[in-house]
């Protein structure tokens, strides 16, 4: 905290680079001359002060056309006092009255304070280049200039926020907590009390995790005064910053200044505490024993002009990617953006994004599943009720985004369909198998490999929990159905591949099998002898039967048992298992498993379908072989490594240079909704995200995640539309498996609904799950801004001219007024995110 | 492979023949132009309605036990391979054909489970007939031919996917174009409306694709309206238009053109087909059929062909399906249920033709990804090939199998391994047959199924003319 010391030499006081201004009555003065719609054309906000004449500043606040300053000085008797400056620059000359002020004592501002100003003078601000400023004032007799101000920073350059103006902020127009900024998370601004407690307030620098204020209030005799705040954040609490209150004792009287005041006169006089519920709105907390006041609190509100452009900062040193790239990149990696990662991606980057995800904790959807069935008697609890609820809210909510989407990603390679009813019993097995995918989604392809094959919702899936041994006597032979599939679907496909993911040829040029149907009865003879988890390993326990089951089976690994494991030769991919006079279940299973991790094909085959669940059903060759490469090597000698084929896949230049063409994908229709979910804030009332299943294409989604038609999925890599363009070009279109005539319609009417009403079991008339649309109805008024913001979030930007010109059109066509405000807003911002969402440029993700 | 090649390059001379006769300008007419254009040659002498229906039985239906030897040899044979999986004679219902079986098929009596006993009364009154052991097939291929891979095999057999689309398509999945299609391409014109040629009330599927023609994939309630592209939106009068204009107008890429056209067609139909339905009669389905899907789908079909006239349709291909039949366990459950739906949806359809008046012009038939193992897996059976199965309708020669059923049991020179049939039938010649009856002239059959000249036979003889 030394450098933060006010008098210091090492730190001087409103040197913070950005800061903005709030007053209350003041701030009358201010709205009279702040219009809409004109953006400043400097920034200087935040404060500035004079290295050499350390102990007084400058905080400036622009907002509209208006920059406000509050000059932080000392009055003619040496005591602490601050006055004001309003004006509006012409080239670089700002100039303006100047206001003293008195007030409501400190020690008792309620909710009502207010404040009296009285002119004393005239000054101008000029910006005189390179990161400097000057101040002139002439007050009574005095006249003179402070130049070469500088902003001051107390961190790092690259955590310094960068502030703009952004337009249009109707901040009229805002309900209640439907300000825009709440999205924010640095808090560099002008805070004060609200328009009913005008009159005192504290301008805030957030600098990475600190914080520093300048607080304008007044003294017990009603002069007006000020304070420093000097404060760090909560590292559990980001939203919580505390530190201490220093003041001045006494200063030279502002005419004299000519040098730094004397550190000993800055002396730590209280503690406060700064709790943000978001990014408009908070509580401020202050102690000062010297004036008997403990744990005074005060609400605070990030000041806006009823119109005009407002400040935003946020730190954008890292800000190598735009907010539209960002939203692209989030688009390919979660199911979909939220404006506030948006922001943090284009500040953090990308590799940093993914870094921070991969440390995430996992949002696992088995506590939730068994919390819920725990509530029922057990002849209810056997359904997927939670299990679809959990889909819905981890998806949307969980704050592990992107291990989320990429465990829906493996869902649809490692598919178990909850559509053959198999989990019909097993209340939380299917809970435990997409956790299971999430788990490994971060770990190794050969872990992967291993809990699919021991998954018993696997094994229910496709029937080898059970699987027995030839028998010689009766002829049945093993059951080869996972045998066949975990090869052509889950690890090696049906087709030798190249590197790139092309097909090897033979001399003659035709494709090369990768197995026959000899492989696939000697991996079935593997894949026998398994069933459910329990403590013995008993015939009666292998049959499922009886009194003997053991109630967590339906969540833990099959396991071995070998009385049933064929113990034959074992002949597939090259690879021989000699017969055996002691079964061996897990091992066979672990060599199998072993081949199949090793065979080249896993890399690109595995390495491609991820690209086209993710970011391009048409990836080159070249693009499948760099993340093939990275499958078998993760540049430290380890294959199978997820989390660097997922680097792979989303840092690719392919996958990050700007789509052009038909460089891309269609968004699935589950991933659309969730996307709605996601980018609005939905959140849903029971808490649960009361949801059920939407699979059907008529009048739902035509799609539920784990409830495709088949273990083929809802679609396949390989589909191409019939009679399409994109099948004339020689494309693929997986997702277009699932669009057609019906289920486009089925689509926008399901979307009509639900972005009007929202969407979930109706209690009392609602619905449960419903969007948060505070930020949209904010730009009701604009349509540009709202079609801008709705297109971000949703589109990354991406929309062409003439459905750009649709959507304002059909913005425009309401009229704010006609019936009420809110329902007119509430138009707007439908028909903005419904036809966002209807247009083919959004369900077509590039 | 290279040999579906060499036969679209054999046939594409022929189109090109007929588009020499048919005069059309210009060389750089798609090969999709020039099929509709030998259709429209054909339509001359076409005034009346045929459909075609394919029942397709996703996840490859057993057909080890749904047409199920019943002559003691064979069912000794049958029970003895299958073990566990086997049904009892006593669940079986025989079936007595219209004249005695002949050549190898002589002496064999085969039956149906009891859970398709609403087929047999069909098969009873001469409107269903049974086709043994149909498969994919390139050439005629024998079991020397296959172990020695001395002609060339259909691809990636036993795979599901790839086998309903070889099933559809004559090639593995990502194949663009299907028979049902390209029958459809011949026969648009037609139509007054050419978007009810070919349509499916079950999702996407390959085989109702044509060159040209594009599959109309339709709900089994009907048409789905696009709510809000007329009338209010949202408290506008005007955004409806703006609405309409933004789901129709694809960008710059083939992605979005394509599915501003899928949307265009959705509302286009729609306008036609809701109305159409709206007067049509409601066939409703009988209780026991309420939930099945694969009744709700036929019903709707019977519909359209109720309105044949006011969809201005003259030649209809219909898809619908049914899934589940992947039986690799539980068999003995799950597909006895899978067959009383199959036979009571089936039995209600041909019945609403008949209320129709209809059902000598609606040629129903199955189709399956394909055959199963005749060995057990202990509850279930595996993936196979060739399979046997069923034609229904007014104009089939009905109450008679055709093609060659297998020698009952295992090692023999009938199955490839375990008892997957080896098909005696392929699956062009089946649909020969039925393109035949459609109206595909034997000229136009290679257009539709480019190995068809590889068999004997294009006529597997179960259609009346």
């Amino acid at each position: 905290m030394s450098k933060f010391t006010w008098a210091s030499s090492s730190f001087c006081i409103i040197g913070l680079k950005k800061m903005a201004a709030t007053f209350g009555a003041l701030i009358l003065l201010m709205l009279a001359s702040m219009t809409a719609s004109a953006q400043a054309t400097q920034n200087i906000v935040g404060f500035w002060y004079k290295p050499s004449e350390s102990g007084w500043g400058l905080s400036i606040q622009q907002q509209g056309t208006s920059t406000f300053g509050v000059w932080f000085t000392y009055d003619l008797q040496g005591a602490t006092t601050f006055n004001t400056i309003q004006c509006t620059f012409t080239g670089n000359t700002c100039a303006g009255d100047i206001f003293t002020y008195t007030g409501t004592p400190l020690a008792q501002i309620t909710a009502a304070a207010n404040s009296a100003g009285t002119k004393i003078g005239t000054g101008s601000i000029v910006t005189t280049g390179s990161n400097r400023l000057s101040l002139s004032y002439s007050i009574g007799g005095v006249q003179q200039t402070k130049a070469d101000l500088e902003p001051q920073n107390f961190v790092a350059a690259s955590q310094v926020p960068q502030c703009t103006l952004q337009l249009p902020q109707t901040l009229s127009a805002y309900p209640p907590g439907a300000d825009f900024r709440s999205v924010l998370t640095n808090y560099t601004d002008h805070w004060w009390g609200g328009a009913n407690a005008s009159g005192w307030g504290v301008q805030i620098s957030h600098q990475g995790t600190q914080v520093f204020a300048g607080w304008y209030s007044y003294n017990p005799a009603g002069k007006a005064t000020w304070m420093t705040l000097q404060g760090t954040q909560d590292p559990v609490n980001a939203q919580r910053f505390t530190g201490s209150i220093f003041q001045v004792s006494a200063g030279a009287p502002y005419p004299q200044i000519t040098g730094p005041i004397s550190p000993s006169a800055n002396t730590a006089v209280g503690t406060f505490e700064f709790n943000f519920t978001d990014g408009v709105k908070g509580s401020f907390t202050y102690s000062l024993p010297q004036l008997g006041v403990t744990n005074r609190r005060l609400p605070l509100e990030r000041f806006a002009v009823s119109s005009g452009a407002v400040n935003v900062c946020a730190v954008t040193k890292a800000t190598v990617v735009t907010a539209q790239e960002a939203s692209r990149f989030l688009g390919q990696a979660t199911f979909g953006p939220k404006m506030a990662e948006i922001d943090a991606v284009a500040v953090s980057g990308y590799d940093a994004w993914l870094t921070a995800q991969f440390a995430k904790p996992q949002t696992l959807h088995l506590p939730p599943v068994t919390a819920y069935i725990n509530t029922l008697t057990p002849d209810l609890q056997r359904g997927q009720t939670a299990f679809q609820w959990s889909l819905w809210k981890n998806f949307s909510s969980g704050d592990d985004a992107l291990r989320q989407r990429v465990a829906f990603a493996l869902s649809e390679i490692f598919v178990i369909s909850l559509n053959s009813n198999i989990a019909f019993g097993f209340p939380r097995g299917p809970a435990q198998y997409l956790d299971t995918l999430g788990l490994h989604a971060f770990g190794n392809y050969r872990n992967l490999l291993d809990a699919v094959t021991y998954s018993p919702m696997m094994g229910l899936y496709l029937s080898h929990l059970r699987n027995q041994k030839e028998n010689l006597s009766t002829g049945t032979v093993p059951d080869e159905n996972y045998a066949r599939e975990v090869m052509q679907l889950m690890s090696i496909s049906v087709l030798q591949l190249n590197l790139d993911g092309t097909l090897k040829l033979d001399p003659v040029g035709n494709p090369i099998e990768t197995y026959s149907n000899a492989d696939v009865s000697g991996m079935a003879k593997v894949m026998t002898g398994l069933s459910w988890a329990g403590p013995d390993a008993s015939n009666n326990r292998f049959s499922g039967g009886g009194l003997t089951t053991s109630p967590d089976r339906e969540i833990l690994p099959m396991q071995a048992y070998d009385q049933y494991h064929s113990v034959s030769q074992k002949q597939f991919l090259g690879v021989t298992i000699p017969a055996q006079t002691v079964a061996a279940t897990n091992n066979d299973i672990r060599i199998a498993l072993d081949t199949l991790f090793n065979h080249p094909n896993v890399g690109p085959f595995i390495g491609k379908q991820l690209i086209q669940r993710l970011v391009s059903s048409n990836p080159s060759p070249a693009y499948v072989a760099r993340v093939a490469t990275a499958f078998n090597n993760n540049g430290s000698g380890v294959r199978g490594d997820m989390k660097a084929v997922i680097r792979a896949v989303l840092l690719d230049p392919e996958a990050r240079t700007v789509a052009t063409g038909n460089n891309g994908k269609l968004r699935e229709p589950a991933v659309r909704f969730v996307q709605w979910m996601r980018s609005f804030n939905a959140t849903s009332l029971d808490g649960r995200f009361l949801l059920g299943t939407t699979s059907d294409p008529a009048t739902q989604l035509g799609q539920t995640p784990t409830y495709s038609p088949s273990v083929f999925n809802f679609f396949r890599p390989g589909y191409v539309p019939p009679n399409s363009k994109v099948g004339a070009a020689g494309l693929v279109a997986p997702e277009a498996q699932i669009i057609n005539e019906t289920s486009v319609a089925g689509y926008l009417n399901y979307m009509r609904g639900v972005i009007t009403s929202g969407i979930g079991t109706t209690t009392n008339g609602v619905r449960d799950i419903q969007a948060d649309y505070s930020a949209e109805l904010a730009l009701a008024s604009n349509p540009d801004a709202l079609i801008d913001r709705v297109a971000l979030l949703l589109a990354a930007g991406n929309l062409s001219a003439t459905t750009r010109a649709n959507i304002r059109a059909a913005i425009t066509s309401v009229n704010i007024g006609t019936t009420t405000a809110a329902t007119d807003q509430r138009n707007r911002v439908n028909l903005a995110v419904f036809l966002v969402m209807a247009s083919p440029e959004y369900i077509f993700q590039n | 492979m290279s040999t579906i090649v060499k036969n679209l390059n054999q046939s594409r001379r022929e189109f090109l023949r007929a588009a020499g006769r048919l005069s059309i300008a210009g060389t750089a007419a798609p090969f999709a132009l020039n099929l509709a254009t030998i259709g429209a040659a054909a339509a001359q002498t076409a005034n009346d309605y045929r459909a075609l229906v394919c029942v397709f039985l996703y996840g490859a239906n057993d057909h080890n036990n749904t047409v199920i030897p019943f002559d003691t040899a064979s069912y000794v044979s049958y029970s003895a391979a299958r073990a566990t999986i086997a049904r009892p004679m006593s669940a079986l219902l025989p079936l007595t054909p219209s004249a005695g079986l002949t050549g190898s098929n002589a002496g064999r009596q085969f039956a149906l489970p009891t859970e398709l006993g609403a087929l047999r009364t069909i098969w009873d009154a001469g409107k269903l007939a049974i086709v043994a052991n149909v498969g994919p097939l390139i050439v005629p291929t024998t079991k020397i031919q296959y172990n020695n891979l001395s002609v060339p095999l259909p691809p990636k057999l036993f795979s599901h996917n790839d086998q309903q689309s070889v099933w559809q398509a004559s090639a593995p999945e990502g194949a663009r174009n299907g028979w049902g299609g390209r029958i459809g391409d011949l026969m648009a014109s037609q139509n007054t409306n050419s978007v009810f040629t070919c349509n499916s009330v079950s999702g996407s599927a390959v085989f109702l694709a044509g060159q040209s023609t594009v599959a109309y994939q339709v709900s089994a309630s009907g048409s789905i309206p696009i709510g809000g592209i007329t009338g209010n939106l949202f408290g506008s009068t005007t955004a409806s238009a703006n609405f309409r204009s933004v789901i129709t107008t694809g960008g710059a890429d083939l992605f979005t053109q394509d599915l501003a056209a899928t949307t265009q067609r959705s509302i286009d139909a729609n306008v036609t087909l809701s109305a159409a339905l709206a007067t049509a009669p409601d066939l409703p389905l009988p209780a026991n059929l309420a939930t099945s899907s694969l009744a709700a789908q036929l019903r709707l079909v019977a519909r359209m062909i109720a309105q044949r006239n006011i969809l201005g349709a003259k030649r209809q291909v219909f898809f619908v399906s049914i899934g589940g039949f992947d039986t690799h366990d539980n068999q003995l459950t799950t597909q006895p249920s899978l067959h009383a739906q199959v036979a009571g949806a089936l039995s209600y359809f041909y019945d609403a033709t008949v209320g129709l008046g209809i059902s000598d012009r609606v040629t129903t038939f199955t189709g399956s990804d394909f055959g199963r193992t005749l060995t057990s897996n202990g509850d279930g059976s595996d993936h196979g090939w060739g399979s046997h199965h069923f034609v229904m309708g007014g104009a089939v020669k009905g109450q008679q199998y055709y093609g060659t059923f297998p020698t009952m049991g295992l090692s023999n020179n009938d199955e490839v391994g375990s008892g997957r049939l080896l098909p005696t039938t392929s699956v062009d010649q089946y649909a020969a047959t039925l393109a035949r009856w459609f109206g595909v002239s034997d000229t136009d059959m290679r257009l539709v199924l480019p190995n068809i000249g590889n068999f004997g036979s294009s006529n597997v003889g179960f259609m009346n003319t």
